[in-house]
């Protein structure tokens, strides 16, 4: 053997301690989150690693479709924590992709705010599948200058007084359900025809009222900048965050009909094998503190802190899949093309 | 021995030759057909299918044209589309055949740079240029607000975006460039002498431009409109951003039909009608341009 394959010998033997150290992962082993942007802030993640000796491995999705592809195609083996959204719940535990929740270990539950506290949104077949954790709505931006109290219905997006001021969220599925909302409909997830048909022309009226519609929070915020807007059926909260730190006084308001919410929850893989490490995570980001900084970083309600301003949770209805995707398209076109 | 050797090279070589023109003629028309025609094929296909309870259901049928024809306002925002696009071509025909003309007007050396100045904004972002747009046109805009300084108005023009004249605008606009280039690249064609004898022989420069430069340009004139028409009939992301609530047009549809809604057989049919829109514009302007070479 002569020194260049000893060395060549050498450095393969390291790489593979190496990489056998990396699998191992330290003497408590790793968790691996399937998570949204902002569910693992870097200085979370630091301060658990220092914590419990557990590493950390987050894998960020886009969106639902991207979530389950990722965990159909190892059943859930690649990962201990999933974040879900209420809507998507049940379909997970249906396909056996997560495992209910066992309540022993889940020690953190107690710092759930009342409201989220029976994990009622969760809970389906005798069975909770996940832990509330985060959370959103679709609610109003409105001027203040113009609005020196809140409007206290929906109503007032169709008052010609504001003909033109008005800006509305352009995405099908959830103008229906706002539509639905305003007209006070239970169910906004299941219409019957006839409620689809009602819903359809309130959208079309609305129309006539607005400035135009506009897709994502950036495209809200810069349309409400540039033109003198003071109604925004809006994309969520952080709509009306990103306009006050441009220097707009404006509020966030949830409307005495109501507003969709959306709802994500913790929910441990039924693929993982490292049940304490998933626990461990789970228990250590349900804690006030870690909610407040989420909400202050990245304007999501947490579960476990009542962020300012945020009291309106128990008056947001969970989004549900709607009854049919493209019947709403259909409708939503419709809407759309109407003069 | 060296017969041998040098017969093998000769015959070697050739027989490679045949290899490299069977792999070359093979790229020719195996990249287009496996890039272009398949995908094509496939999404025609496509459409012959439906969609039932959320699945894609396998027979073929007419279905989604039947839609298109019969249901909802599928029609009503085809034809709208056309109208628009036809609008836009017809402006941007006439404004880019002024400006080729212009620039042909000049010396080769100023040409260059005229030209290249109507093209800079094809290195542009398109994003950025209809952001660019949407400040300008906006109520708080540079327009507005240069007019109210002036003292020209003395409240913004309101229907200047957010409407179907901001989506015109626009269009014509971004697709300017589209026009001049082919417009100005036929009359660059035209030999000067042309344009000396018709000069000698008494004609005004307002027919030979009737006569010569027009007739001679119009190759180009066609392709200009051509472009700027699939450009602009095919457009879904400009109608979106500056049209408002009459920003609905028929590319739109096409596009709503592949989110959510996942009604890939429906939005196929109707890629297909716009495809066979665009086709149909293709062999108008040929048409146009064969009747120009047989006379």
């Amino acid at each position: 053997m002569n020194w260049t394959s000893k060395a060549v010998a050498a450095s393969l033997t390291a790489l593979t301690l190496l990489a056998s150290a990396a699998a191992f992962a330290g003497p408590k082993g790793e968790v691996r989150l399937l998570a949204y942007e902002g569910y693992a802030d870097p200085a979370w993640v630091e301060e658990f690693e220092t914590e419990t000796g557990i590493t950390v491995k987050v894998t960020y999705v886009g969106g639902v479709d991207e979530q389950i592809a990722k965990m159909k195609a190892s059943n859930g083996k690649d990962y201990d924590v999933v974040t879900v959204d209420t809507a998507s719940l049940k379909a997970f535990a249906d396909q056996k992709l997560i495992a209910p929740i066992d309540k022993e270990k889940l020690t953190s539950a107690k710092n759930l705010l009342p409201d989220f506290q029976p994990m009622s949104n969760a809970t389906f077949g005798g069975a909770t599948y996940g832990v509330p954790w985060a959370w959103g709505s679709l609610g109003m931006v409105y001027d203040k200058k113009t609005f020196p109290t809140a409007p206290d219905s929906w109503e007032v997006l169709w008052d010609p007084r504001f003909k033109g001021k008005v800006i509305s969220l352009d995405d099908a599925n959830n103008d229906i359900n706002f539509g639905a909302i305003a007209l006070g409909m239970k169910d906004p997830f299941n219409l019957t025809d006839a409620q689809l048909a009602q819903v359809k022309d309130k959208l079309i009226a609305l129309k006539k009222n607005l400035l135009t519609y506009f897709a994502g929070f950036d495209e809200g915020t810069t349309i409400w900048s540039e033109n003198d807007v003071v109604l925004m059926f809006s994309m969520g909260e952080l709509a009306a965050i990103n306009l006050q730190k441009k220097g707009f006084d404006v509020g966030y308001v949830i409307p005495k009909e109501g507003a969709v919410g959306w709802l994500d929850n913790l929910t441990v893989s039924a693929g993982t094998e490292n049940t304490d490490a998933a626990y461990a995570w789970m228990n250590f980001a349900l804690q006030k503190k870690i909610g407040a900084d989420m909400a202050k970083k990245y304007g999501y309600g947490a579960t476990t802190d009542a962020p300012q301003g945020m009291d309106y949770a128990n008056r947001l209805i969970w989004a549900q899949n709607p009854e049919d995707y493209t019947r709403r398209q259909a409708i939503w076109n419709e809407v759309k093309a109407a003069n | 021995m060296s017969t041998t050797s040098s017969s093998h090279r000769s015959a070697r070589p050739r027989r490679r030759g045949i290899v490299r023109d069977l792999l070359w003629h093979g790229l020719n028309l195996g990249l287009p057909l496996l890039f272009v025609v398949l995908p094509i094929l496939s999404f025609v296909l496509v459409s012959f299918w439906t969609l039932t309870n959320g699945q894609i259901v396998h027979t073929l049928t007419l279905a989604n044209y039947r839609a298109f024809f019969t249901e909802g306002s599928y029609l009503q925002v085809y034809l709208g589309t056309v109208l628009l696009s036809a609008q836009v071509t017809l402006i941007n025909v006439v404004l880019a055949i002024a400006i080729a003309v212009f620039i042909f007007r000049r010396t080769p050396r100023v040409r260059f740079l005229i030209l290249m100045s109507f093209m800079l904004p094809l290195f542009m972002s398109y994003i950025i240029k209809i952001y660019s747009i949407r400040s300008i046109l906006g109520q708080r805009g540079l327009l507005n607000e240069g007019l109210l300084a002036l003292g020209l108005i003395d409240q913004p023009i309101e229907v200047l975006l957010f409407s179907r004249t901001a989506i015109f605008i626009a269009l014509a606009v971004l697709y300017l460039p589209y026009a001049i280039l082919p417009i100005y690249l036929a009359l660059d064609r035209i030999p000067a002498n042309y344009l000396a004898a018709s000069a000698d022989l008494g004609a005004t420069p307002l027919q030979a431009l009737r006569d010569i430069v027009l007739p001679l340009g119009r190759p180009g004139i066609a392709a200009g409109a051509v472009f700027t028409f699939i450009l602009t009939f095919g457009d879904f992301v400009t109608p979106q951003m500056v049209g408002g609530t009459q920003g609905f047009t028929f590319g739109r549809i096409v596009f709503s039909q592949f989110g959510l809604a996942l009604n890939w057989p429906l939005g196929s049919a109707l890629a297909v009608i716009l495809l066979a829109t665009t086709l149909l514009a293709v062999a108008l302007a040929g048409l146009t341009l064969r009747r120009e070479h047989v006379r």
